[in-house]
């Protein structure tokens, strides 16, 4: 211990390690775990994959609906495993973007944070949506007398635009707690439910769960759409300069949130076929089966719980969402790959308040826009949700990709960090191929159109970018570096 | 706060190895000086590459270590003198923060 006790003793100046992160302004260091893991999994906003994901993959996959949702859980394990292989190696505020631009290549982590933008701008518009559609379910069961009017949801889609920023710009202390609370009523709210239909019901019959009479591609386009479900998973990366322990923290939230959301996905495809299966139905062909469930015996309770636990579900995710969102922007704005505003902190908040004023408006205009241009509400939720799921899923590729090269980089080259990463990229690829193919018509339709064009917009951004910087791409790849009081101090000294 | 820190290190009693190893890490970061790679160390120990990056990256989870901004370069981090002092109080409990002498 000689060398430690002379480092003790006369700590070595490190010259290279500034006195302020990049990232300077937020609030560093400030939220717990349990927060991050709360952001994470309210992106995923699993209450309306409950609700919804065991349906879309029953009527893609038919017979083959279980298997299906099981391998997207390992799918996504295998997305978080390579994930925190970044994560604990460094803190950012950019998500998937931050960690691919660590290659050094420019033009893959601009697509990646094409991606990540359109993904969060999308499931943010998804969720506030979604929970004003909601928010009216609720007021028309609770009152039924009262005629909600045609604006309704257009109505309450302004309210909780307004509701996310009063919340978001007040800290992210407030946010992440305000999160974490409705993120836990409505796990608690859903899982109840779920427990309540398996003790009723029982399980499902083996034929219900029997892959066999099942084809390959019926299972292959069940896993994508139930892959579909986890993406936002990855969202408590945006927490990294805000988290304590950042490099042990984010990891962990990253696991945790696959663990959740994976057991209670696996919970409510089990309940839900055998809910069904009693009932004599198909769960593929049944557009609302938890309603159906839920609302067997004529009584109220358990449907008012169900939609309350949904519109919780939708505003935690709102939250989440935005957060993400504006971090990114964030990171964007300091890097002067966004103009330079964004980038700005609350003096007294210390949140990105810029990021969250010129992002929250685009948030709610959209969804009003398509309302107003005649499409149904939830033509609307299609048309954003498929977007955002291929923003994520691009995203999740390029990051897996970008692995080996980050690690060939700062000499950290190992097999079983580059195999794994390398297998994901290529089963993503497949996935998102897949994806986009069984998503050619309708609103869906409409959704791939909307994510094919800005991600021709974005490399007509990328090469604007490099024109503005005379031919060169600008600096990125901002992140929370360790500042000099992170630093050995004398012994005796803190 | 100071029971806290401690008890997160991610090393278990079954690996009693991982512990001299967690050590001769730390030395060697010591040694070689701020900066000095995941590489170098494996060469230096002797040690499997994969053990190194391992041990070197629960080091920095736990803030023993932090990467220089080149995220490829190691320097020893403030734990170190938390880790230092704790020894430090073990050894005199009668210290206190006030009268422990200051940085000599």
């Amino acid at each position: 211990m000689k060398a430690l006790r002379a480092a003790l003793d006369h700590p070595p100046e490190v010259p290279e390690i500034a006195t302020v992160s990049p990232l300077a302004g937020l609030a560093r260091r400030g939220l717990k775990p349990v927060d991050a893991l709360a952001q994470s999994v309210a992106a995923v906003a699993p209450t309306a994959g409950v609700a919804t994901m065991p349906a879309l993959v029953a009527s893609a996959a038919g017979p083959g609906a279980a298997v299906a949702v099981c391998l997207a859980v390992v799918l996504v394990a295998l997305i978080s495993s390579v994930l925190s292989q970044f994560a604990k190696r460094l803190a950012v505020a950019g998500s998937l973007y931050s960690y691919t631009a660590q290659t050094g290549r420019a033009f893959p982590a601009f697509l990646t944070g094409a991606g990540l933008l359109t993904g969060y701008a999308f499931i943010a518009m998804f969720a506030v949506t979604g929970a004003g559609i909601y928010a009216m379910h609720l007021l028309n069961r609770l009152a039924p007398s009262f005629s909600t009017p045609a604006w309704a949801v257009a109505g309450s889609v302004v309210l909780i635009g307004a509701l996310c920023f009063g919340v978001l710009t007040r800290g992210i202390r407030v946010s992440a707690r305000a999160t974490l609370a409705l993120e836990c009523g409505s796990v608690l709210l859903v899982m109840v439910l779920l427990v309540m239909v398996l003790i009723r019901f029982g399980g499902p019959s083996w034929p219900a769960l029997d892959p066999s009479t099942a084809t390959a591609g019926q299972i292959a386009v069940g896993t994508v759409i139930a892959l579909m479900a986890f993406v936002g998973f990855e969202s408590s990366t945006v927490l990294g300069a805000e988290t304590r322990k950042p490099l042990r923290s984010i990891p962990r939230a990253l696991l945790s949130t696959v663990l959740i959301t994976g057991l209670l996905y696996l919970l409510a495809t089990y309940a839900q076929l055998a809910g069904i299966e009693h009932l004599g139905r198909d769960l593929g062909s049944s557009p609302e089966p938890l309603a159906v469930i839920a609302d067997i015996d004529g009584s109220r309770g358990m449907l008012l719980a169900l939609e309350a636990a949904i519109a919780l579900s939708f505003l935690a995710c709102a939250l989440a969402s935005v957060t993400a969102l504006a971090r990114v922007v964030f990171t964007m704005g300091r890097e002067g790959v966004l103009p330079a505003w964004l980038g700005a902190t609350h003096p007294r908040f210390h949140t990105p308040h810029r990021a969250i004023q010129a992002s929250l408006p685009l948030i709610v205009v959209v969804p009003l826009a398509l309302l107003g241009g005649g499409i149904t509400a939830w033509g609307v939720m299609t048309i954003v949700i498929t977007c955002a799921a291929a923003g994520f899923v691009a995203a999740y590729i390029l990051m897996c990709a970008s692995l080996p090269l980050f690690l060939k980089r700062i000499g950290e080259v190992t097999v079983t960090a580059v195999l794994p990463a390398v297998a994901t990229a290529l089963l993503l690829t497949i996935t998102l191929v897949v994806y986009l193919a069984a998503s050619a018509h309708g609103h869906r339709g409409i959704g791939v159109a909307v994510f094919l064009a800005l991600s021709a917009l974005a490399c007509l951004w990328y090469l604007g970018i490099c024109h503005a910087h005379s031919g060169s791409a600008p600096r990125i790849g901002l992140y929370d570096e360790p500042t000099r009081q992170d630093l050995l101090h004398p012994a005796g000294e803190r | 706060m100071v029971p806290e820190d401690f008890d997160n290190i991610d090393l278990r009693a079954r690996q009693p190895k991982a512990v001299q190893r967690a050590f001769a890490v730390l030395e060697e970061v010591a040694r070689c000086g701020p900066g000095v790679t995941g590489q170098q160390v494996a060469a230096n120990l002797g040690m499997p590459k994969a053990t190194a990056y391992r041990l070197l990256n629960l080091l920095v989870q736990d803030e023993y270590l932090i990467r220089m901004p080149d995220l490829a370069g190691f320097a020893l981090g403030n734990k170190v003198t938390l880790l230092a002092q704790l020894a430090q109080q073990t050894a005199n409990p009668g210290t206190t923060e006030a009268t422990r002498p200051g940085p000599s």
